[in-house]
């Protein structure tokens, strides 16, 4: 659906985005994190021109965005729609004309323009604030009234820039809450880019992390989770999943200390009752913590295991052949 | 005398009314036009942009007085005279538009460049934009910026009775100055003062009016 196909954006003496390339499915909600500076701010806005790709295209259904002159690309903009994290509405204008300015846009009637406009309010459940001025809004219904102008013209695709990185936790997560819902209900394509990863761990289907510029890994979001290849996605993964144990827990223990991760349906099994069961060892659950992502669980278990050298080696390999991801924090020789 | 102070304040107002009229009609367009053409504007023009803002800030640096004496002849071209309020109105005006279309330009620029940016994100026009966004957003700042171009104004028209230009000030100069009579040149400027307070007051009241931030 989008195609972003070697993108490049350079600066006078910056490489804000360095040669990405992101393939994004058509119905789905597409993740990009990263820290400021990334360069996903730019990425996205290379999405629907705001900013022209130095290098490269951006093909939306197949059509190439960067060939179109600049009266065409206005009329793709319609088709995607855009919120920001400082909501960017029209102060002098009241709730109504800001949304109906998207309708404008698009040379609609005032008759279309009076029909079309309360049905988005309702949508955003902000009806009875039609007459109000943005100065008198909250955070939260700001960007309802963003998305309700975002989605006016009924795009394919929503670009959300740090929608909620503006808003307190039960704010973000309502907005977050009507994204899901835009997408599910309207089947609306959304590229959300954040540096929060519970806004991918709540909503995205796939992320992609940037670092400097470039695009430094992409997949789905459970995979990313729980097997995070780069440094830079293991520590965004570890600002939501992480076990950390005091040292003193670490020092001194009888057994070899190890941390199992559980994906997918093993985290359901019952791997250390079997374990106990078939191996003479015993265990000490230390630390633990199920993370669930896509309604798909993440597990994370720390135990120490003790018992005769041997039965722990046959445990460990037990436990390592089941799961897949076993890690051995300290070795008790 | 009474009859004296009727006529220079009429006259004072017709020079003010026309010099402000076209600081509008002319001024908001230049104003607009200078911001549009700045870099990363959707009219990004950096020929059209030196041109006027050259132009701007040389009218601009000179002095009101020497302004005055040089458009004698222009002045002379366009109104077949001299003296006179209207005559009088031709450098008010001159000094007016591009004192206000730069006064224009700064209140578009205090526009958060993101609510721009959100308005190109829908698809919008420049022209759309101009008229639904950019306009709306600066009023205040451009109401505020009118308030001052017409004070400043009401003290060049001073000036401009130097040369025979009538008004309020050249009532003071005639009588209070040259003529020795204090009492009016006191009067002339508690009107003066009266003026201007009212002047200011109308335009914080009207610039808070539209002000919706």
């Amino acid at each position: 659906m989008i195609n972003i196909v070697n993108v490049t954006k350079q600066y006078d003496h910056v490489t804000a985005v360095n040669n990405a390339n992101i393939h994004i499915k058509s119905g789905e909600i597409f993740g990009i994190i990263g820290y400021s500076g990334a360069g996903k701010s730019t990425l996205v806005r290379c999405i629907n021109l705001l900013e022209r790709p130095t290098e490269g295209q951006i093909l939306i259904d197949n059509k190439d965005l960067t060939s179109l002159s600049d009266k065409d690309v206005r009329k793709e903009r319609q088709k995607v729609g855009m919120i920001f994290q400082h909501f960017h509405l029209v102060s002098s204008k009241k709730v109504y004309d800001n949304v109906a300015f998207s309708l404008k846009a698009a040379g609609k009637t005032k008759a279309e323009i009076k029909e079309r406009v309360p049905e988005l309010l309702e949508m955003v459940g902000l009806t009875d604030r039609s007459d109000h001025y943005p100065a008198q809004l909250s955070g939260g219904q700001k960007q309802r009234v963003g998305i309700a102008r975002a989605l006016a013209n009924d795009p394919k695709v929503l670009l959300c820039d740090e929608a909620t990185s503006a808003l307190d936790p039960s704010t973000t997560a309502s907005i977050l809450a009507l994204l899901k819902k835009i997408n599910e209900e309207l089947g609306i394509t959304i590229v959300l880019i954040t540096h929060e990863m519970e806004v991918v761990q709540e909503i995205c289907h796939r992320v992609a992390v940037m670092e400097n510029g470039a695009v430094v890994e992409i997949g789905d979001v459970y995979d990313i989770f729980s097997d995070p290849q780069t440094e830079l996605t293991k520590q965004f993964v570890q600002t939501i999943h992480t076990l950390e144990l005091p040292d003193r827990l670490l020092t001194g223990r009888k057994g070899p200390i190890i941390q199992i991760t559980f994906r997918g349906e093993t985290a359901e099994d019952s791997i250390i009752s079997e374990t106990l069961r078939e191996f003479n060892v015993k265990t000490n659950i230390l630390h633990g913590q199920i993370t669930y992502i896509q309604d798909k669980p993440l597990g994370t278990l720390i135990v120490e295991i003790t018992g005769e050298k041997e039965e722990i080696n046959k445990a460990i390999e037990y436990i390592r052949e089941r799961t897949k991801q076993l890690e051995v924090l300290t070795d008790v020789a | 005398m009474l009859h004296d102070f009727w006529v220079a304040f009429v006259e004072t107002g017709l020079m003010m009314g026309i010099a402000i009229a076209f600081a509008v009609v002319i001024g908001v367009p230049l104003g607009i036009g200078l911001f549009v053409t700045n870099r990363g504007m959707f009219f990004e023009n950096r020929f059209i942009q030196q041109v006027a803002g050259t132009t701007i800030n040389i009218i601009r640096s000179i002095p009101y007085i020497i302004l005055l004496v040089v458009l004698i002849p222009l002045t002379q071209l366009l109104t077949g005279s001299s003296t006179g309020p209207i005559a009088a109105s031709v450098s008010l005006t001159i000094a007016a538009i591009p004192f206000y279309a730069r006064l224009v330009e700064t209140s578009l620029r205090e526009i958060d460049k993101g609510v721009i940016e959100a308005a190109e994100s829908c698809g919008a026009s420049p022209w759309l934009i101009i008229k639904d966004v950019l306009l709306p957003e600066a009023r205040p700042g451009m109401i505020a910026g009118l308030t001052v171009t017409t004070i400043s104004l009401l003290g060049y028209s001073a000036m401009a009775g130097i040369i025979g230009g009538g008004g309020i000030g050249d009532l003071a100069i005639r009588f209070g100055y040259y003529r020795f009579q204090n009492e009016v040149m006191i009067t002339t400027v508690v009107i003066l003062i009266i003026i201007v307070q009212l002047i200011q007051f109308t335009g914080d009241k009207a610039a808070k009016a539209v002000d919706k931030r």
